[in-house]
């Protein structure tokens, strides 16, 4: 069995199999050089399961089988990484075998922490505590929403990193349109509660998003962070995060975004920075320490939104930097921050955040993108997942 | 005379001189064993010069050639062309680069089956509505015409005048009044 590889790349999600996709086709002498490492048999696109939470889509869409995305000319490991000997250039699984590589790039995505809200992993898919966040629970979130027709519909941000910041906030406004259409908006209270101090961190989008807010009137609470659910008496607990008091809220339903942070293999390694995410430099994305070692996605410690979009932009530069250091030329490609996210405010709307790392918006149509729009939501439920399977992971977009 | 022998017997004891020295009899001694070498290469780059010679002198063969050139467009134009060309090659290869990957994009479309079931499952949800809509449209006129063949009756004043107190009649007609109202206004 070979184990020893030009690249290694740990991860195979979306910043794995974009950055091994890009590699093959600028260079086919890495045919059979370049090896991914995942255990997962299936890969999601995740950017759907709020629409699927909405009731606007099918969450099977979402799902492939992992063997028919890895790009031709790689080869697929199913194992799961356990830790990282960067000095010897040397990346170790869980079954024990040791892989060398000449260059290295970590994509091992954001690990999602159920047991960090207590009581949260315990009633998960019952009780109306539901979450967009599980592919297995993502179909409660719509029978939770579906059949709630009057009391108090809570919804939850955490005081941690997420996977698309926005996220939190489009399965609200779905659920508050929903609840529009049947009727019984008028029986509902619907309570935002977030660990972050505004909306959203571009001003811009922000002055847009606190609008909707405003007009939906929902009662948004900020720096309120959720530490407890207790299921059977339908109460959350917060945390007041600038006073350090305690409050609770009862519920009658709840929308939890769990707290996400790096995966423990890769927090634990020398290659992670005093927070445990990769530590890299935010325009070419070399590590900072080991310079055949590139950190992409999620794990990086780069300051910029964990999004789908974040890593469209960042897998050309990791790609071409890396094909330079191996053609010994100095690196050119440098990436900027920009993020992008399309918060949906309801069915068949949606306002398009993008921006950098300045967090100044960056828009890529020539219209005004904080205003709430048909055609961008259009764009999200229909185009995006056609570019996503059949553009950005064959490495073409 | 006699100064002219002096002279050639300082050069000589000049030269003996320089040959003593260590270096210069190491340098002559590798010299001397390269000769065979740079004679070699002498000679092929004779040989190559009389092929040319040659070839230049073989009227036959500079025709056969020339009438192959020929036989091509190249002329001036076709190699300002080129220069041209290599000019612009760094921007051509970016955008075969973008072409290929749009190519590569659609074509990778076309073969996903599950992305073409997806795209006419979300099509036909746009699309259902307005089809429904039509088909009701449709029946309705089928019904109408169904109902016309199976009961032939004579209209008559009355019939019309019946059909006058119909709301959706009486609408139409308000329609039409506020019509000629406004006419009426504006030819004043």
């Amino acid at each position: 069995m070979k184990t020893s590889f030009k690249v290694v790349i740990v991860g195979g999600g979306t910043a794995g199999i974009s950055v091994a996709a890009r590699l093959l086709r600028q260079s086919h002498s890495l045919q059979g050089e370049i090896a991914i490492i995942d255990p997962a048999e299936k890969h999601y696109y995740q950017p759907l399961w709020t629409l699927v939470g909405g009731g606007a889509a099918n969450k099977w869409d979402s799902e492939r089988e992992m063997l028919s995305i890895i790009p031709e000319g790689a080869v697929w490991l199913k194992e799961a990484v356990s830790s990282f000997d960067p000095n010897q250039n040397q990346v170790i699984t869980q079954g024990g075998t040791t892989y060398t590589y000449d260059f290295l790039v970590v994509a091992g995505g954001i690990e999602i922490n159920w047991g960090a809200i207590k009581g949260l992993k315990e009633a998960l898919g019952t009780k109306s505590v539901c979450s967009n966040y599980s592919f297995e629970h993502v179909d409660y979130t719509w029978e939770t929403i579906r059949n709630f027709k009057e009391g108090t519909a809570l919804f939850t941000h955490p005081n941690s990193p997420v996977k698309c910041g926005g996220a939190p906030q489009k399965i609200m406004h779905l659920a508050e349109d929903h609840f529009n259409r049947v009727n019984v908006r008028d029986n509902i209270n619907i309570i935002f509660g977030s660990a972050n101090p505004a909306i959203f961190d571009v001003l811009k989008y922000r002055e847009a998003l606190e609008k909707v807010i405003e007009r939906k009137n929902i009662d948004a609470r900020f720096r309120h962070n959720l530490i407890e659910i207790k299921a059977d008496e339908k109460i959350a607990i917060f945390e007041n995060l600038d006073t350090g008091t305690v409050e609770e809220i009862k519920y009658d339903m709840i929308h939890v975004t769990p707290y996400m942070c790096s995966p423990e293999f890769i927090r634990t390694s020398a290659l992670a920075d005093e927070n445990g995410w990769v530590d890299v430099d935010k325009f070419t994305l070399q590590h900072k320490k080991y310079s055949n070692v590139f950190g992409i996605g999620d794990n990086a410690n780069l300051p910029t939104s964990k999004t789908g979009a974040a890593i469209r932009k960042q897998a050309p530069v990791v790609a071409q930097n890396l094909i330079a250091l191996m053609r010994q030329q100095p690196m050119t490609q440098m990436y900027d921050g920009y993020s992008s996210c399309p918060i949906v405010t309801g069915y068949n709307k949606l306002i398009l955040a993008e921006f950098d790392y300045n967090k100044e918006p960056v828009e890529s149509m020539p219209f005004n993108q904080a205003v709430e729009r048909s055609s961008m939501y259009f764009m999200k439920k229909d185009l995006l997942p056609v570019m996503y399977w059949d553009g950005m992971l064959k490495g073409t977009m | 005379m006699a100064n002219a022998t002096v002279s050639m017997s300082e050069e000589l004891y000049q030269i003996i001189e320089a040959l003593e020295k260590p270096e210069v009899r190491h340098s002559l001694q590798r010299l001397l064993e390269k000769l065979p070498n740079v004679e070699q290469t002498i000679e092929s780059a004779e040989n190559v010069v009389d092929f040319g010679k040659s070839v230049l002198a073989d009227a036959k063969t500079v025709d056969r050639y020339e009438q192959f050139a020929s036989s091509y467009n190249v002329g001036s134009d076709t190699i300002t062309a080129i220069v041209q060309l290599m000019e612009k090659l760094p921007k051509l290869v970016q955008t075969i680069h973008q072409l290929e990957n749009i190519i590569d994009f659609v074509t990778a479309v076309l073969q996903d089956k599950q992305t073409t079931d997806y795209t006419m499952n979300n099509l036909k949800g746009y699309v259902d509505p307005y089809v429904e809509k039509g088909k009701t449209s449709l029946d309705f006129l089928k019904m109408i015409q169904q109902r016309a063949e199976e009961k032939p009756q004579q209209i008559n004043v009355f019939s019309i005048i019946k059909w006058m107190k119909d709301p959706s009649v009486q609408k139409s007609l308000n329609y039409v009044q506020a019509t000629l109202d406004i006419l009426k206004e504006k030819n004043r």
